[in-house]
């Protein structure tokens, strides 16, 4: 379970650049659960994942993930537990290693580090069997570098990477936003299968609005640094894209009042 | 070129072979030049004709090794707790090494250690053909070996990928739980393990020690890393290095064939430096020399 009270988040405290990301949000995500988040430019979604990733520095407020405070644990002791994707397929993996060697990087997570090879025979076949699930033909290419991939796989694989050891909680950074639609269709339903398959409590922001519905069970429309709704259950299957839109526009009108009034 | 300087280019093209394999951990792993060498080098001959003057050149190989990691793990400190510059912190480093390393050679700068026993003791005059003794060739060839074999199984262990990973994609190693200050350091202070390995040897074989030898270490280094890529083009870390200790070899005898046709031997900096400065450019200006062709032809 993860517990956010609180939270505020400012760029560039007590300068003229000074902007509230994130304004006092209060969230709480129960095992399992899986959460679209849905908002537009600016509005703060990345800011939350950042946040809850520990790589930027929280202002006040806490996160506590299944009763531990990790509001100032350091990044990558947190990675420990939870798994993280980038909008960005290039960022996930490191390109001149092989992908058994990328896999073999992130099935050692959280774990002792060992001497001793770090692929190892063992290893190898859990590897195939993961790879044979995406369905993309990376099991015949463990030992070619990743570099050489495409962005799809590139993302699939990091996914892969991200839940080989099943983390507490996945953070989806616009994962599928940067590829073509048909393969981000395939990796969306891929991320589905995998969170269902393993109960994973997930966090995934998105630009695309179907998808934020159809995918998960909650879905987050945030604006301003601030959660303007959170939908759930009945309230979720009766909204249309166009509801999400007309929260978007009616948010933003307000915002353009003020901003005359100024 | 004559049969003995052939191989007294071969001998000295093994010893900064060891230079230039350490320099790859910093220079092309973790993609970070590391200035430090200049200085490591000279700390681990300091050592050596420290252990060598009490009769103990082995046990100085080792503390070679030992200082010279100790000098990477001050500038791995520098550059990941105080967030300086990798080549700040190596010139710092390498700046205060000079007094330190004056002081191991006991405040002279330049030691004489003939007469006294070392590491070539073991083959001499064992392996004698065409009247050249092979023996420190031999020697040179076994340490090489030995340290890419190592290098080779290292980089394949859990540490060595995570220290690949770290000069790769740093982001994506830290999402993985790595600590990449701590690699970033343990990098550091491999590299100039290695590299005053190499400084050690090289006193040893030279029977001297001079504390202003390690000027132009780093680019000597990287000329060799350069020559070596440049000429073989491989993949995989066993070519790499393979092509590396070629690379150092091919370097060195060129430089004594320059040497035999009246290069003074004080230009030498000067045709590393230079070496390397071409070695850059052609990738850069290959592309836009192919543009400015096409453009031409367009005409």
């Amino acid at each position: 379970m993860l517990q956010i009270e609180n939270l505020s988040v400012i760029f560039n405290k007590d300068t003229i650049n000074e902007r509230k990301a994130l304004d006092n949000i209060s969230l709480e995500l129960n095992d399992g659960d899986f959460v679209s988040v849905i908002g537009s430019n600016g509005a703060g979604k990345s800011t939350l994942l950042n946040a809850i990733a520990g790589n930027i520095e929280v202002y006040s407020g806490s996160i506590i993930n299944n009763g531990k405070n990790i509001t100032y644990e350091k990044e990558y002791k947190r990675s420990r537990y939870i798994g993280r994707l980038y909008q960005d397929p290039l960022k996930g993996t490191a390109p001149s290693m092989t992908i058994e060697e990328n896999l073999g990087l992130a099935y050692s997570r959280g774990k002792q580090m060992r001497m001793g090879l770090g692929v190892r025979k063992s290893d190898r076949s859990i590897f195939k069997k993961s790879c044979e699930k995406l369905g993309l033909g990376l099991e015949h290419r463990l030992k070619s570098p990743v570099g050489l991939l495409s962005g799809g796989q590139r993302q699939a694989l990091t996914l892969l990477m991200a839940t080989i050891q099943t983390p507490e909680l996945l953070l989806l950074d616009e994962h599928t936003a940067a590829l073509d639609p048909k393969t981000s269709k395939q990796i969306m339903e891929i991320t589905d299968k995998i969170v269902k398959e393993n109960n994973i409590t997930t966090l995934m922001i998105t630009h695309n609005i179907e998808n934020a519905l159809k995918y998960g069970n909650k879905t987050i429309v945030m604006s301003n640094g601030k959660i303007l709704t959170i939908l759930e259950g009945e309230k979720r299957k009766n909204t249309s894209i166009q509801d999400i839109l007309d929260l978007y526009t009616s948010n933003f009108d307000t915002l353009s009042d003020s901003a005359i009034l100024v | 070129m004559n049969f003995t300087t052939i191989m007294g280019g071969l001998e000295l093209g093994s010893i900064f072979a060891i230079l230039s394999i350490g320099l790859y951990i910093a220079f092309r792993i973790l993609n970070l030049p590391d200035l430090t060498v200049d200085g490591s080098f000279v700390t681990g001959l300091a050592i050596s004709s420290a252990f060598t003057l009490n009769n103990q050149p082995f046990l100085g190989l080792i503390f070679a090794i030992l200082g010279g990691s100790l000098t990477g793990i001050i500038t791995g400190l520098l550059h990941t707790k105080l967030n300086m510059h990798a080549i700040l912190a190596g010139i710092l480093t390498m700046t205060g090494l000079y007094s330190i390393n004056l002081h191991i050679m006991l405040d002279k700068p330049s030691l004489y250690l003939g007469g006294y026993s070392n590491i070539f003791d073991i083959l001499k005059n064992k392996i004698i053909i065409n009247g050249y003794d092979f023996g420190p060739l031999i020697e040179l060839l076994i340490i090489n070996i030995i340290i890419i074999a190592l290098m080779v199984y290292f980089l394949k262990t859990q540490v060595g990928m995570s220290l690949r990973a770290t000069g790769d994609n740093e982001a994506m190693v830290r999402s993985s739980s790595i600590n990449t200050d701590f690699m970033k350091i343990m990098g550091f202070a491999l590299c100039n393990g290695i590299v005053a390995l190499s400084g050690c040897i090289y006193a040893q074989y030279t029977q001297t020690a001079t504390v202003s030898v390690g000027t132009g270490m780093l680019v000597l280094g990287l000329a060799n890393i350069i020559v070596g890529e440049t000429l073989f083009k491989t993949r995989g870390i066993l070519n790499h290095l393979i092509s590396i200790f070629l690379g150092a070899i091919i370097y060195r005898l060129v430089l004594t064939y320059a040497f035999q046709l009246g290069l003074p031997t004080s230009d030498i900096k000067l045709f590393s430096a230079l070496i390397v400065i071409v070695a850059i450019m052609i990738p850069t200006l290959k592309p836009a020399y192919i543009k400015w062709r096409k453009k031409n032809a367009a005409n």
